[in-house]
């Protein structure tokens, strides 16, 4: 990372706190790199250390006006007792020095040792964690850019974020009642076509089985009778008799065609229709079993 | 280098230093100056340069140099009177806590 790619994370890193605050710390910064020099720059970076780090004690400071009680500046850098993580213990910058050593040349390497548990304002260790990178790791791609001619950007080292967790919360489920609710009228339409639909099949069915019973009836009574009636006449007057006996004989055969197709009616389609319905209605309950289910 | 420097301390030892030009001094040029006598981070300053202005004990104006405008920090007679009772403080601290660490 070089000066201008550092600045402009900062500044990216500061856009919550008060403009205010935000310009004095970045003319701060921007005047240090100034005064140090090209030479000092990677010096520089390596020692203040991560972005993340300045813009959490910037924002901290901003917040409360930089009157920290809790907070101390030891010679290993900002440390915060209220933050700080029983599972660290403080490494004295002695032993550190054995660790970071990687530039033997550079004289100021007794200065910057920052350990973890240093860093404890809340915020900085979240992004951390986040990032999963430490200062140790921080400090040796510092170095790396003194030594290299091409240096990593900062986008590479922040790949690795963890994705956020998703939860149902109480907002998720609000969202779902309202949508429920907004879409109900709909669903109440729906739900009222399908029902006189189905009544209309039921009904009209019904109906026409009744009408064709009815007229099966109807003609088998005409037809006994007109052929009772024709035999009678058929003593008196005889082709009268005849014609009347066979208007009957037909009714008779009608009769018996609607008569057939009443049994087909009642012993079949109605059966069949309720059957339909029967089936419809297992469909929904699976239908609401499975979508309960799944909520 | 193992034993910590407090807030109060931290802004003595600024105060001080910042004391030595009459005409104030710059953030960079501070910031070497107090690690001459503590280890602490370049990122440590900026903090307790702030605060320090808010109490009035430092005020800021910028000076052209080098074709652009640099920030100096500048001590005020408040500050030089909290310099003064720093300076007390650490005087009876100091030499009790040097008492101490003789006895034995």
């Amino acid at each position: 990372m070089n000066r201008a790619e550092y600045m402009k994370e900062l500044a990216y890193l500061l856009q919550d706190v008060p403009d205010e605050e935000k310009e004095e710390a970045l003319q701060y910064y921007k005047d240090y790199f100034d005064d140090a020099g090209v030479e000092n720059e990677a010096q520089v970076i390596s020692e203040l250390g991560r972005p993340e780090k300045i813009a959490a004690i910037i924002r901290e400071g901003a917040r409360n006006g930089y009157e920290n009680q809790d907070a101390e500046y030891t010679e290993a850098g900002y440390r915060n007792e209220r933050y700080r993580s029983p599972q660290y213990e403080v490494v004295p910058p002695e032993r550190c020095r054995k660790d970071t050593i990687e530039d033997k040349n550079d004289s100021r390497e007794e200065s910057s040792c920052f350990q973890k548990e240093d860093y404890q304002d809340a915020s900085y260790r979240r992004m951390e964690e986040e990032t999963g990178q430490s200062e140790d790791t921080w400090q040796e791609s510092s170095r790396k850019y003194e030594n290299d001619t091409h240096h990593q950007t900062f986008a590479e080292e922040g790949q690795d974020r963890r994705p956020v967790r998703r939860r149902f919360s109480l907002l998720m489920w609000i969202l779902v009642i309202l949508g429920f609710l907004m879409i109900s009228p709909l669903l109440l339409g729906g739900a009222g076509v399908v029902f006189g639909i189905a009544v209309t099949i039921v009904v009209g069915v019904g109906g026409v089985a009744l009408a064709v019973i009815l007229i099966a009836v109807v003609l088998l009574v005409v037809s006994v009778i007109l052929i009772g009636v024709g035999i009678a006449k058929l003593l008196i007057y005889p082709i009268a008799g005849i014609m009347i006996c066979g208007a009957g004989l037909v009714l008779l055969s009608i009769g018996m065609f609607f008569t057939w197709l009443s049994v087909l009616f009642c012993g079949k389609a109605v059966p069949g229709i309720i059957h339909m319905i029967g089936n419809f209605f297992n469909f929904l309950s699976r239908r609401l079993r499975r979508g309960g289910a799944a909520a | 280098m193992v034993f910590n420097t407090g807030a109060a301390l931290l802004d003595a030892i600024v105060l001080a230093v910042v004391s030595r030009d009459q005409d104030g001094t710059y953030g960079y040029k501070i910031t070497q100056e107090v690690r001459e006598a503590i280890d602490i981070s370049e990122s440590t300053l900026y903090p307790v340069l702030r605060r320090l202005q808010k109490d009035e004990c430092l005020e800021v104006y910028d000076k052209e140099y080098g074709g652009r405008n640099r920030r100096y920090y500048k001590v005020t007679s408040k500050g030089d009177a909290q310099l003064n009772l720093y300076k007390g403080e650490w005087r009876q601290y100091s030499s009790k806590i040097s008492m101490i660490l003789q006895e034995v």
